[in-house]
């Protein structure tokens, strides 16, 4: 389907430009989503297509924040050399949990991530080396030279966006590259029929080991973005209520999908946003159109649009890229 | 020394009290999550809707007793209802929609509670006749509400013990009538042992928020406080397993009161450290599991 | 004919009913081994333990002379073991072609390959073909694989069984609820496999077991009531009247 590479394509480029149209409140809003939706784009490599539900991904996505806080804070270290840090540190994180995670099957891998998020949320929020329940402010985001053409100055409100966009830009490609690789493909089995997959010779264990362990380092990577934008870091990034939303964003936009997530995080942050001016009741109806959602749509928002829109050119059995 | 004994000793009976409470929450949960496999986040609302409309009751005057049973018939109702339009169905579908809808209902009920009570905390008293406390030695006074706790949560536990055991449908829980394979067979009515099924599970939640509701304090969202740790039990003691629950509920509650007493930072931490350890050696947990799904 | 697999007293319990009863048996280099018996017999047990879905309790198996008891279903694969399930456990959300390249991946050893594209390795693409072409599936090859016919869905997962190239072949029912044409094409398919594979055949349909098989194991409680030729065991009065009598 031809439209389905116009429109990304035509996102990015309006994406490209936001900054020189829209007032600085919008870009902020832009450089929110943009990270929420990589950090659901992180998670729908396990709930889209390994079919993996985890609920303690919001975890990750606070270690990476924390890590970046944490360095500045303590050590002084410049949050852009922070970066590949804070990806790290949340793989390891993903990388312990995910050896005992993987163990287990259907309702207990729920459990166990949404356990094992818990701990580390508890590890960061009782303590006082990480600030305990008021978190870490960073102190400034910090300059670098790119490759001597220009300085690119992340307390400058346009240049952050576009080290979020371009960031943003090479994961959503490194997501598409991956599901469409060899690997990708034993994932799409891992969610599809994982016994079949043992059968035939792969070690499943091992392979959603790895899964887990690039979602959360994914996560890490929004995490540190967004300790970046907000210029803190707090225990409530790592709360399952974090996770709940993460999964929420993803669903509504339609998982397994590379556009759903990055839609979700923009409907579900436009929904807080206005809906929340309204009233201070919205979650009530998020929690409302939640359930009638999960009762009576099937799949999400962008696999409602592809299919309204290819309704007429529509020929039997022919897969969908 | 002598101080040191009755000091820890009354953490010992806090401990055990708190795990009676985890375990007559975690029995539905279990019975829910083992035995009909649907992942149930709401679980924990119920118990803060058992605890409010407790709470509701006693502040229109109404006597403890009649308070008590008008909220678990609320409750009923409104679970039977529940399990008709919208728990039936969720059996058959994936956990991520499961996980979804009840996250929803958490969305909601939380909601509707700070509407209707408001954000700021509330408490119930206890009862004037149960407001006594009895001696434990030492000339230590213990609160005999927090020791009834223990006990209505041993009669729980053995009645449902009881169910399970002489039950038919106790007897058709235990053999599996949830299982996929089992489903069609038998002629077992699968609907009408699901809305008992579930009834009771949601019944014994809210009922654990009631009996609780003098001890801990009231507040929209304090069903997720609870249930986090009532999932820790469930997994540890094996899903659907009652004996599970049981020593898994105390092993929880004594762990969460004694750490908070002697590692206060590390007290939250270290439940879902023992969990990890147990599920790393057995994953199926302490009493194994009947996973059906 | 040597023995490529052999199991020694292999025992499977199910709580308190043994399914698999210390069966000692083997399976002889480029057969045949066909293994029928009464329902509840153990047979789809006997299947899982020689392909490590299920763990035995008691006894050991041998492919090629390494003990592969208690290793999980992916290593039996590695040594050589493809299997066809009862109930038909394909990928229902890829294509057929996809479903058997992704079976073929197991050729490229392992396949954390994260940059070049799936659809690009003509390898996996000529292995497919190869196998969908033996199953009469090739034409059907860019159909998503949920819209096949039962019949076509069972060839399916012969062919992924086929595109490993396994060097013993365990099928489980393959002519179970599919038409008359359909049986005639699976029992040559089958027959044809002698060249390359050892294989193990369950099956209810003694006309195909009969013709095909060059010995015939009857399982009865799950131990091996008679085993041998097709003749001898036909001739076995007990297994007459215990199963084939019927």
């Amino acid at each position: 389907m031809k439209f389905q590479k116009i429109i990304p394509a035509g996102v990015f480029a309006a994406l490209v430009l936001l900054p020189f149209l829209a007032s600085p409140f919008h870009m902020d809003m832009a450089i929110r989503i943009l990270i929420l939706a990589m950090l659901a784009l992180s998670l729908d490599l396990l709930v889209g297509h390994a079919k993996m539900i985890s609920l303690g991904h919001a975890a990750f996505f606070g270690i990476g924040a924390y890590t970046v806080a944490l360095l500045a804070d303590k050590a002084g270290v410049p949050p852009l050399l922070a970066l590949p840090l804070s990806v790290l540190t949340a793989m390891t994180a993903a990388f312990l949990v995910g050896i005992l995670a993987v163990r287990t099957r259907g309702i207990y891998f729920v459990l166990i991530t949404l356990a094992f998020s818990q701990v580390f949320y508890y590890l960061i929020h009782d303590s006082a080396f990480t600030g305990g329940s008021d978190g870490i402010v960073l102190m400034e985001r910090g300059s670098f030279d790119l490759l001597g053409l220009l300085v690119v100055n992340l307390d400058e409100e346009r240049d952050l966006y576009f080290f979020v966009l371009v960031l943003t830009a090479i994961v959503t490609t490194l997501l598409y590259l991956l599901i469409h690789s060899p690997f990708g493909q034993i994932v799409k089995g891992i969610g599809l029929n994982a016994s079949r997959l043992e059968s035939v010779g792969f070690d499943t264990r091992r392979y959603a080991l790895v899964t887990f362990v690039i979602a959360g380092g994914g996560a890490g990577l929004a995490g540190y973005l967004f300790a970046l934008h907000q210029i803190f870091a707090d225990p409530t990034l790592l709360s399952w209520h974090m996770s709940g939303q993460i999964l929420i964003m993803l669903v509504l936009g339609g998982s397994g999908t590379l556009v759903g997530p990055i839609l979700g995080a923009l409907l579900i942050t436009l929904l807080e946003e206005y809906l929340g001016a309204y009233t201070s009741n919205w979650k009530l109806i998020l929690g409302i159109v939640l359930v009638l959602f999960v009762l009576r749509v099937r799949g999400g928002v962008w696999p409602w649009i592809v299919r309204t829109a290819t309704a007429r050119g529509r020929r039997d059995g022919k897969v969908q890229p | 020394m002598d101080e040191l004994l009755v000091s820890a000793f009354v953490q010992v009976l806090n401990g055990f009290q708190l795990g009676f409470l985890y375990f007559m929450f975690a029995i539905g949960l279990s019975l829910i999550l083992g035995v009909m496999g649907v992942v149930n986040l709401a679980h924990g609302s119920f118990y803060m809707l058992g605890a409010y409309l407790f709470y509701a009751g006693l502040q229109a005057g109404i006597p403890p007793i009649l308070a008590v049973l008008a909220a678990l018939a609320s409750i009923v109702a409104l679970s039977a209802g529940l399990e008709k339009t919208i728990f039936r169905s969720l059996r058959n579908r994936s956990h991520l929609d499961q996980v979804l809808l009840t996250y929803g209902l958490i969305l909601i009920a939380n909601e509707l509670i700070t509407m209707i009570w408001g954000p700021t905390i509330r408490s119930v008293d206890v009862p004037e006749v149960l407001s006594g406390s009895i001696s434990i030695g030492f000339g230590r006074e213990y609160p005999l509400y927090r020791v009834l706790v223990s006990v209505i949560g041993l009669t729980v536990g053995v009645g449902v013990w009881l169910l399970l055991q002489f039950t038919r449908i106790g007897i058709q829980v235990r053999a599996g009538v949830f299982d996929r394979e089992m489903t069609s067979a038998l002629g077992v009515d699968v609907n009408r042992v699901s809305l008992l099924v579930f009834g009771f599970g949601i019944a014994l939640a809210a009922f654990a928020g009631i009996v609780a509701a003098p001890i801990l304090s009231l507040y929209p969202g304090m069903g997720e406080t609870i249930l986090i740790p009532a999932i820790m039990v469930v997994i540890l003691g094996g899903l659907g397993s009652l004996k599970g629950a049981f020593v898994a509920g105390i092993v929880v509650g004594m762990v969460e009161t004694l750490g908070r007493v002697t590692i206060p930072e590390l007290s939250n931490v270290t439940i879902y450290l023992v969990v990890a350890a147990i599920l790393y050696l057995r994953p199926e947990g302490l009493f194994g599991a009947r996973i059906s799904k | 004919m040597s023995a490529i697999l052999t199991a020694d007293k292999l025992t499977r319990r199910f709580g308190g009913l043994t399914a698999i009863n210390s069966v000692t048996w083997s399976l002889k280099k480029g057969e045949i081994h066909a293994v029928i018996g009464p329902n509840g017999a153990g047979k789809t047990t006997f299947l899982n333990l020689l392909s490590g879905v299920a763990r035995p309790n008691g006894g050991t198996i041998e492919i090629n002379g390494t003990r592969l008891d208690g290793q999980s279903a992916h290593v039996f694969a590695r040594h050589g073991v493809g299997r066809s399930f009862q109930r038909t456990n394909i990928f229902d959300g890829m294509t057929v072609a996809e479903n058997v390249k992704t079976a073929a991946l197991v050729h490229l050893g392992h396949a954390f390959r994260f940059v070049r594209p799936f659809a690009g390795y003509k390898s996996l693409e000529e292995e497919a073909e190869r196998a969908l072409s033996l199953v009469g599936l090739l034409d059907r090859r860019h159909r998503l694989a949920h819209t096949l016919s039962y019949g076509e869905q069972r060839m399916l997962e012969i062919a992924m069984v086929l595109a490993t190239r396994p060097s013993i072949v365990l099928l489980d029912e393959p002519m179970a609820g599919i038409g008359y044409d359909e049986t005639r094409h699976v029992t040559q398919l089958i027959a044809g496999l002698k060249h390359d594979h050892s294989v193990v055949l369950i099956e209810h349909d003694l006309s195909a077991v009969f013709s095909l098989a060059d010995r015939l194991t009857v399982l009865v409680n799950g131990a091996v009531a008679a085993c041998g030729s097709v003749e001898e065991v036909r001739a076995d009065t007990a297994v007459q009247k215990a199963y084939l009598g019927e």
